[in-house]
């Protein structure tokens, strides 16, 4: 009977169209799923083949349903972005069919050719490229270790930045990585004893430095944009702080970093912090609620966002209020979670009209039913950069006509806070 | 899934009547592990719990908890408890699985297990599932190690409940097993098609 049952499930399964991995199955996982998963990538195991994916299909199926997988965190509609990591429901329903209809392979003519990849570098060979001065040991287990590591540029004059590529040395333990760049000495300073030339550091680096890029899995670098660098005067350090994932065995990390100059910027670029320090959330209170907000005082074209808090943070919503009143979403995270922090670009610069207020609003659950609840039973969470305190801003990244315009804009913004 | 359940299911049936021909309720084998040595479930007979615990060499979820299934066989081991690994991806090489052993130091054996008896014998789904047996080959125990991972994508920062351990610690108290089933999530282990 359960032969014959089998057999009927095959026939009507035949009936209608039935995805195949060759067909409708291969190029979803191709554009989405094999940048990283692929042999030497950060996924722990390859998605290049039928049989790789066809073991695999019952947790493929699991995953990305959940939408754990690609990790994309925006909600669609909600600002438009580059790179969007997110498949479509059709894409969800045709991995889901698949996988209950028993990953049929279909014809191999309808195979498309497998993407081709770039190793090492994805921009090419750097024009100097930094390592951290000696290996890191991550124990195997235990809580994640969040490690700040100061390489001095040692700059003879200013440099100007036009793109940085991180490159995780241990990808099963590295989780993610965020580049600051510190003229105050202060990072040098917190590193002076230590021989791997780090510290300890979790929600920043500990320091006023000011964030020049990142790296989290699936993030694509960006290209130089003609006219935009980051001016790195000449006693800059780069601080960059590694987010390491105990991964079951001890492990060791060297990880680079990558950096492109280029000429003296023409056009202007601003990252605004906004956010607020007035956290204070009682315990088993699931729904607090943070709110800050920032008027323009001059037009802008908003490029890029970055949204940043900790553990208990669960909602993030930031939005542009118009001058006529009217709405414009910029980002909302439903399912905030700090292992997978974005930066997030705009596919077209927001143009936002002088007079325009960014509202947040971020939402916490610091209750007991929050599985990202550090402490349990919880505690009280106040602002902070450690994993028991919470942090509440976004990274709003700014473009201008010229760095004049960008200098006068940050100007009259401190100006008026 | 519905054609692999399927074919579990009668993978099942056809094996359960030799499974409960068998006097102790286990089925007769003779698994080899990672070193070489041979394992049958007479040298289960003296012990007081057996933990089978279903694991993958490319799975982080499974790979994870290597340092804790270590604890625990440090600690449960000398009360009467033997602990094993068991091979829950029949497709890659035991040459590949004999590194992974050793490159995440498995304290314990570390089964190769080519028909996927023992999965279907206990009914593991995933890697990582752990599974307590009786020394007469009862299931009192099936499901997760701990509820370090809440949901896919959500990992708890502080692990509250230790349901392998609180397995064991009823077992060998002589008590019931409170949640003798708790849902795994991980890995699927592949079932040869």
């Amino acid at each position: 009977m359960k032969t014959l049952a089998l057999l009927v499930a095959f026939a009507a399964g035949a009936i209608a169209a039935t995805p195949t991995y060759n067909k409708d199955i291969a190029p979803i996982l191709y554009q989405n799923c094999a940048g990283c998963h692929r042999p030497g990538e950060v996924a722990p195991f390859s998605l290049l083949t039928y049989q790789d994916t066809a073991k695999r299909a019952a947790l493929i199926a699991s995953v990305t349903k959940a939408r754990v997988m690609p990790p994309w965190k925006a909600e669609p509609g909600y600002g438009e972005f580059r790179d969007v990591r997110r498949l479509t429901d059709e894409q969800l329903a045709l991995i889901q069919q698949w996988a209950a209809n028993g990953t049929p392979e279909g014809n191999a003519a309808d195979k498309p050719a497998p993407p081709k990849f770039t190793d090492g570098w994805q921009l090419g060979q750097p024009d100097r490229t930094l390592t951290i001065p000696a290996k890191f040991a991550v124990p195997a287990d235990g809580p994640d270790v969040y490690r700040c590591f100061v390489i001095p540029l040692n700059l003879e004059n200013a440099a100007y930045l036009t793109a940085l590529e991180f490159r995780a040395d241990n990808r099963r333990t590295v989780h993610h990585a965020l580049v600051f760049a510190d003229i105050s000495g202060l990072a040098r300073k917190k590193a002076a004893a230590s021989p791997d030339g780090g510290y300890t550091c979790f929600g920043g680096p500990g320091v006023p430095a000011g964030l020049v890029g990142g790296w989290a899995p699936g993030i694509t670098p960006r290209k130089p944009i003609a006219g935009y660098a980051a001016t790195l005067p000449k006693n800059t350090d780069l601080v960059l702080q590694i987010h390491y994932h105990p991964s079951g065995t001890a492990a060791q990390d060297q990880s680079s970093v990558g950096l492109f100059f280029g000429d003296a910027p023409t056009k202007g670029r601003s990252l605004v912090l906004l956010g607020s320090q007035d956290i204070d959330i009682a315990p088993g209170d699931a729904h607090f609620v943070l709110r800050a907000s920032q008027m323009l005082p001059a037009d802008a074209e908003l490029v890029g966002i970055t949204p940043h808090a900790h553990y208990v943070c669960k909602d993030m919503k930031v939005n542009a209020i118009l001058p006529d009143g009217s709405t414009r979403p910029l980002i909302w995270i439903k399912d905030w979670d700090f292992n997978w922090q974005g930066a997030y670009t705009y596919a077209d610069p927001v143009k936002l009209p002088k007079g325009t207020r960014i509202e947040l609003e971020y939402t916490y659950d610091n209750s007991d039913k929050n599985p990202r609840n550090p402490a349990h039973p919880p505690v009280r969470v106040t602002y902070g950069e450690q994993t028991t305190n919470e942090m509440g801003l976004a990274f709003l990244s700014f473009a201008f006509p010229t760095p004049a315009d960008a200098t006068a804009f940050q100007r009259a913004l401190y100006a008026a806070r | 899934m519905v054609p692999y359940a399927r074919m579990a299911a009668l993978a099942c049936a056809a094996l359960w009547p030799a499974l409960l021909s068998y006097a102790g309720g286990f089925p007769q084998l003779s698994l080899t592990d990672t070193t070489g040595r041979a394992h049958t479930p007479g040298e289960w007979a003296a012990k007081r719990a057996i933990v089978l615990v279903f694991v993958s060499t490319d799975c982080p979820l499974s790979n994870h908890y290597v340092p804790e299934l270590n604890r625990i066989a440090s600690s449960y081991g000398p009360r009467g408890v033997a602990i094993y690994a068991v091979q829950g991806d029949a497709t890659v090489s035991d040459a590949e699985v004999r590194r992974h052993a050793k490159e995440f130091a498995y304290g314990f054996p570390y089964l190769f297990d080519p028909a996927e008896s023992l999965a279907s014998f206990t009914g593991a789904t995933v890697t990582p599932q752990a599974a307590v047996l009786s020394p007469r080959g009862e299931l009192l125990y099936l499901g997760r190690i701990d509820n370090r991972l809440e949901d896919f994508g959500k990992e708890r920062v502080q692990i509250t409940e230790f349901h392998l351990r609180d397995a064991l610690d009823a077992v060998l108290a002589g008590k019931p097993v409170s949640h003798p089933r708790t849902k795994a999530l991980g890995c699927a282990i592949t079932r040869k098609k």
